[in-house]
């Protein structure tokens, strides 16, 4: 018996299962059948089985055949389970689909155009909206509410047209479609002028959407509407609210005045108990809660403050907590005090960012007290507030905090903005330390953070910092060498480089940024040398690529004949760096050396050199994309097809359309078209999983 | 017979094993071990197994081999193999002719530079450093000199030990009492080295074979590498007699460990002959040497 015949056999089977895993093998095979056999598992009665047909069809190559017996499930039939199975496998095909459904949509009746702009709508594409205009004018309401919601689905590339078509069925005679335009029209984010959403507030079958359409709008004309809108039934008061909420963003948004207007007793204490504790519904809770803040009310502070310790309330609490302002400041920090640590620690960066001049100093030392409590978290949100709200005085208090290990980073980036701020008691701080004193550590980040000299010459700066390098510390070791690299002497180099050696990674790897950082009187970077040196030498992988960022983030040209052998024979993570690094040599021969790494074994480093090559203006580029079009590597073909694209020249035209007659990848086929198309200002969505897979 | 916390016997390290874990350090570190070193191994790495609760030395050597974790073990490893028990002013009659002879000499030989740089290779737990930092302090030929004292080890712990310069009684031994009370301080924890000596010694990692980190200890004057070149084999003590030949400034001295030397091993060197002892030179005028060319 053949194989095929026997594939029939199992097709026909009265097992489902047996039916299904049949399914699963028309994925391998090539015949004139498939589309009908594929057809006919669409429509099978079993779920499983038609659930392997999709899966199937979506991993098929698109073909005209295919595509036509896939639409040919919307003409008039009972099968249900058909129907819908073939919406959703249509809807994989993209741009493909459009093309297939747009050739036999005039054919079929009214359920069938329904679900021809349901498949319209999940391609996503915004070829559909052309189909999908016509469809919209259809007699039969249900096809226009349904051509209506798919334009909305795939009008966001194009919303302009999107919402002009759709602005013409709010005059509907039906409420039906008036409705559906109006949702639509606010799923694609568009703003109605006042006019038109007035009549439209006066229409009870449109009022919810039309409340919102208001709220986004945010014109001052429709506050009144919105408050009356308050003190009517509950449904109105959430439609309300939401509206609300929204006018107060978009007016934030806008920096425009938001009038905090009057409530009604029985408005205030539904708000308020929207947003209380006991609320069960979570959804009402935190309209409640930024409602109420929108409106002032100050009890929400409290109850924004606690609703922190919440993580599904967080961000609406922190929202609410931004509308009071310096109000919630007190209940702000008499939450901190009580909540946990980490409610604390938000508490602190909140009230941090609502603090204005009258309340500063008197923030700073509630938040120094409750940094008393040493936990990491709160410490570490506290040194945050305090490089935002502290003065000359905070750099000896966070200097201190260096000493705690687990807060010691927060620590030196609180200490260096505090430094940049006030620089001439920052030098001051640092002058007092010794290299065996307890302050060397602050010096250190103060040097690195500072101008050099500090301590009389560049010199004794050097000198100072260079005496850090044997602290038993290693984050002293670290910071001076950041002070090193800021001193722009060449007098650290020999220090800086024995660093290399240091026993422990991040002090190595400061070094080389240092290396990379130091600079002469003369300008000529000394350390530069030495990092070449460490390149051609080491072994340590790690070690390498750091090297490299910090030659191609110096620029110079040594650099260029260390790197380009490194493109094409480095290890993967070697000669990405090497890429990148090449990238910022300003030296046009690093196209060259660049395009070496179109041949490196790994895809992800032919990715590297893709998009550092992307930008360069060198017409070599344009044919080695092209040959990109044939990598083995599906991702790599996407990617050129992306880069391809952003040039837009006849020469790139014409090999992405060369590529697009034998590229069987739906996801590069998506992205060859999307070039050719959009002229290469879109860029392809990310697939569903990373990497060189070959999903299809 | 050592014994596991359970009350059971550890498990003893076999013929078989020892070589497996030879085998690893040496693919690692370029460390070199002779078939009597199995008691090194089984004493020093058996303590391992306990703590990573492994019931033999084949599971050891697998999760060196394989573990995520194998790469900082073999840290471990290296450490607890290579830390030898030092000493201040270890070898004297050595450090007599290094600070009677050659001290005076590049005093002279750098009076234009007033730079001075020597390398304690292989410098353990940072005794040998700041012995020959003191004795340049105290030869009082360097003051306001740019003096450097570079001391590199394998192993991280023991580099982290240096620079820390606290000392526990028994690397005191054959300190002059005079030394003693000069240069360290005694306190609670140990006794501290002195600021005046820690500030000439810097101290990092580096295995003695890679010549890139090597070069990041600049060019030296002096380098001590004393009782070192024993972990390596012939091979590798060539590379590493190479790499200590490259760092040498033209007509810089290298002393070795009293039972060593550089027979076999390099004829780019000049043997001097001091009154106490022979030490080893780069000649001052050098074509670049290279151990393929050796005789």
């Amino acid at each position: 018996m053949s194989a095929e015949r026997t594939l029939e056999q199992a097709l026909g089977s009265s097992d489902p299962e047996e039916r299904r895993q049949a399914v699963s093998e028309l994925a391998g095979r090539d015949s004139e059948r498939r589309p009908a056999q594929l057809l006919a598992a669409l429509g099978d009665e079993d779920w499983r089985v038609r659930k392997q047909a999709i899966e199937v069809a979506k991993a098929l190559p698109s073909s005209p055949e295919l595509l036509a017996a896939l639409v040919r499930a919307f003409e008039p039939g009972d099968n249900v389970g058909l129907r819908n199975a073939a919406v959703e496998a249509l809807a994989a095909f993209g741009t493909d689909a459009v093309d297939a459904i747009a050739t036999r949509i005039a054919s079929l009746d009214a359920d069938g155009k329904k679900l021809a702009a349901e498949a319209l709508a999940r391609t996503e594409s915004p070829a559909a909206l052309e189909v999908l205009r016509p469809l919209s004018a259809e007699p039969d309401p249900n096809v226009q509410a349904a051509a209506i919601d798919a334009i909305a689905a795939v009008g966001g590339a194009s919303a302009g047209e999107a919402v002009h078509i759709l602005r013409r069925f709010l005059d509907s005679e039906q409420a039906f479609v008036r409705l559906s335009a109006l949702d639509a029209i606010n799923r694609l984010g568009a703003r109605l002028s006042w006019p038109v959403l007035e009549r439209l507030l006066d229409d009870p079958v449109l009022e919810r959407s039309a409340l919102a359409a208001a709220g986004r709008a945010a014109h001052a004309e429709a506050l009144p509407t919105l408050l009356a809108a308050l003190d009517r039934s509950p449904g109105a008061i959430v439609s309300a609210l939401t509206a609300l909420v929204d006018y107060a963003r978009a007016a934030a948004q806008n920096q425009t005045f938001l009038p905090v207007p009057e409530l009604s007793p029985g408005a205030r204490d539904s708000v308020l108990s929207f947003a209380a504790l006991g609320q069960e519904d979570l959804a009402l809770r935190k309209l409640g809660l930024v409602a109420g803040a929108v409106l002032g009310l100050e009890p929400v502070a409290r109850l924004a403050a606690e609703a922190l310790s919440d993580p599904r309330l967080f961000a609406d609490a922190d929202e609410a907590l931004g509308f009071l302002g310096e109000k919630a400041l007190p209940a702000l920090l008499e939450c901190a005090a009580r909540s946990d640590a980490d409610a604390c620690a938000a508490c602190i960066e909140i009230a941090a960012r609502l603090t204005g001049e009258s309340n500063r100093e008197w923030v700073v030392n509630q938040i120094r007290s409750l940094m008393q409590s040493g936990a990491p978290q709160i410490v570490r949100a506290g040194l945050g507030a305090i490089t935002a709200l502290g003065d000359e005085a905070s750099l000896a208090r966070v200097a201190t905090w260096l000493e705690q290990e687990d807060v010691a980073s927060a620590a030196e980036s609180a200490l260096a903005a505090l430094a940049e701020r006030y620089p001439e008691a920052a030098r001051a701080l640092a002058r007092e330390a010794t290299a065996d004193g307890p302050r060397c550590y602050a010096a250190a980040v103060i040097h690195s953070a500072s101008n050099a000299p500090i301590r009389g010459s560049v010199a004794d700066d050097v000198a100072f910092l260079t005496a850090l390098l044997s602290h038993q510390a290693p984050a002293v070791r670290r910071a001076a060498l950041g002070g090193l690299g800021n001193s722009e002497s060449a007098l650290g180099v020999e220090a800086a480089a024995f660093s290399l050696t240091d026993e422990e990674p991040a002090v190595r790897y400061a070094a080389v940024q240092t290396l990379g950082k130091l600079r002469a009187a003369d300008g000529s970077r000394p350390g530069l040398a030495k990092l070449l040196e460490l390149v051609q030498s080491s072994d340590d992988q790690e070690l390498i690529a750091s090297s490299l960022r910090a030659l191609g983030e110096s620029g110079d040209h040594a650099a260029l004949a260390v790197l380009r052998p490194l493109v094409r024979t480095g290890s993967p993570m070697v000669a990405v760096s090497a890429i990148e690094a090449l990238a910022r040599v300003p030296d046009a021969r690093r196209v060259e050396g660049l395009l070496e790494g179109l041949s490196h074994p790994e895809a992800e480093v032919v990715k590297a050199s893709i998009l550092a090559l992307g930008d360069a203006p060198d017409p070599r580029i344009v044919a080695h994309l092209g040959a990109c079009l044939d990598h083995e590597a599906w991702d790599v073909r996407r990617l050129a097809a992306d880069m391809l694209g952003r040039g837009a020249s006849e020469t790139a035209e014409a090999l992405l359309r060369a590529r697009l007659v034998s590229e069987d990848n739906p996801i590069v086929r998506d992205a060859l078209t999307r070039a050719l198309e959009g002229g290469g200002t879109r860029h392809t969505p990310a697939p569903p999983r990373m990497g060189s897979l070959r999903p299809r | 017979m050592s014994w596991r916390a359970s009350g059971e016997p550890r498990a003893r390290l076999s013929a078989e094993e020892f070589r497996l874990l030879r085998d690893l350090v040496y693919e690692y570190a370029g460390l070199s071990f002779e078939e009597e070193a199995t008691f090194l191994f089984d004493r020093r790495l058996g303590e391992r197994l306990e703590a990573l609760s492994l019931p033999s030395f084949n599971a050891y050597y697998k999760y060196l081999r394989f573990n995520v974790r194998g790469p900082a073990e073999m840290e471990e490893v290296v450490e607890r193999l290579t830390t030898k028990e030092t000493y201040f002013f270890r070898q004297e009659y050595q450090l007599r002719s290094f600070s009677k002879e050659l001290l005076p000499l590049l005093a002279r030989r750098n009076d234009d530079s007033r730079r001075l740089c020597i390398w304690s290779a292989g410098s353990s737990t940072g005794e040998e450093a700041y012995t020959l930092a003191i004795l340049v302090r105290e030869s009082g030929l360097f003051a306001d000199w740019d003096v450097r004292i570079v001391g590199s080890d394998i192993c991280k712990g023991c580099v982290t030990t240096a620079r820390r310069g606290v000392y526990q009684s028994n690397s005191f031994r054959t300190t002059p009492e005079g030394m003693r009370s000069r240069y360290f301080r005694e306190a609670s924890d140990g006794v501290h080295v002195s600021e005046s000596v820690k500030q000439l010694c810097h101290f990092g990692q580096l295995n003695l074979l890679d010549s890139g980190r090597a070069s990041m200890v600049g060019r030296v004057d002096v380098i001590f590498c004393r009782n070192v070149l024993i972990y390596f084999d012939l091979r590798s003590r060539r590379r590493v007699i190479d790499n200590l030949y490259e760092r040498l400034l033209p007509g810089g001295y290298l002393l070795l460990g009293h039972s060593e030397s550089l027979l076999n091993l390099s004829t780019a060197f000049e043997l001097v002959h001091l009154r106490e002892d022979l030490v080893y030179r780069k000649p001052l005028t050098t074509e670049r040497w290279d151990s393929t060319n050796r005789r």
